[in-house]
């Protein structure tokens, strides 16, 4: 018994543990129903968009899990390209931005899902021009967010921006 | 109101401030930043990206462990380094420890950070047993 418990994960003990304890519990004189099934564990999602950059390292581009997904920091690199789009800090956020949205769209969320933004700067001078091409891309939805100035971002970028989003639609309850 | 789950083990550093190792909720795990600290000392392993960052996986691998969850339960982690010249070297162990899973990440080089590190590095992670 014992060495059959040590071939199983320590979830699969854990489920069995809870299943004695539940079996214990209806000998002594508990209701005769059978315990219900163990839910099974919720996959992770792994998020793909050929429409957004390609990682530059073991990550991915976003995983969901339930109704939360979360959006690795993109940096101003356009799909299709090596090279930063990084000449002004407005076009640098908007690049962002744009790689996130298509993330997020390769999950099923659109920029109105996104409950959380961090926004990573090479120059905090930068706060005003980035946040008006930001303010711009979220319209009227206004996600919570925390802004500093990096010491360095990945490939030497003006900007990084990472985000958690929603999934609101069905199939996507907590 | 019931408090938050917290998370506490003696298989990774202790807080080094007010904060807790992670906090639980809605099956989700919130894990802080770890450091290059040796669990029960206050030494940092600290010579060389790779071992930093070996180290400071190891310690978040005992926190997620105390929580129920394993490396490849992570969705999302943030990478601060002390010098982004130490991204590659990073990576590789970064790549190793989590093998086939990839989670989401944002990487960054902090101005500074607690200790002394080389780097530090925090997750979520679902926690799927029910």
């Amino acid at each position: 018994m014992i060495r059959d418990a040590r071939r199983h994960s320590p979830r699969a003990v854990l489920a069995c543990a809870a299943l004695l304890a539940c079996l214990g519990c209806e000998g002594d004189g508990g209701a005769a129903t059978a315990p219900p099934p163990p839910k099974p564990a919720r996959p992770l999602e792994v998020i793909r968009s050929a429409q957004a950059p390609a990682p530059i390292g073991p990550y991915s581009q976003a995983l969901a899990y339930g109704q939360l997904v979360f959006c690795s920091g993109q940096l101003p690199m356009p799909a299709d390209s090596k090279e930063l789009k990084d000449a002004t800090i407005e076009e640098a956020t908007a690049q962002a931005l744009e790689n996130l949205k298509a993330v997020l769209a390769a999950a099923g969320c659109a920029p109105g899902d996104v409950v959380k933004t961090t926004v990573f700067l090479r120059d905090l001078d930068d706060f005003q021009g980035m946040n008006a091409v930001y303010a711009r891309f979220f319209g009227e939805h206004k996600p919570a967010r925390s802004t500093v100035q990096a010491a360095r971002l990945p490939a030497g970028a003006r900007v990084e921006i990472e985000c958690i989003a929603v999934r609101r639609g069905e199939g996507h309850e907590p | 109101m019931e408090p938050f789950e917290t998370i506490q083990t003696e298989q990774a550093p202790a807080a080094i401030g007010p904060y807790s190792q992670a906090v639980v909720h809605g099956g989700l795990v919130f894990c802080s930043g770890q450091i290059p600290l040796i669990p029960g000392t206050k030494e940092l392993r600290n010579g060389s990206i790779e071992e930093a960052t070996e180290q400071v996986l190891s310690n978040l691998k005992a926190v997620l462990a105390a929580a129920g969850c394993a490396p490849e339960d992570v969705l999302k982690t943030t990478v601060y380094l002390q010098d982004l010249d130490d991204f590659q070297g990073m990576n590789a162990v970064f790549g190793k420890f989590f093998g086939a899973h990839k989670p989401a990440r944002a990487a960054i080089q902090a101005a500074k950070l607690p200790a002394g590190a080389r780097v530090e590095i925090e997750c979520i992670a679902a926690r799927r047993a029910t």
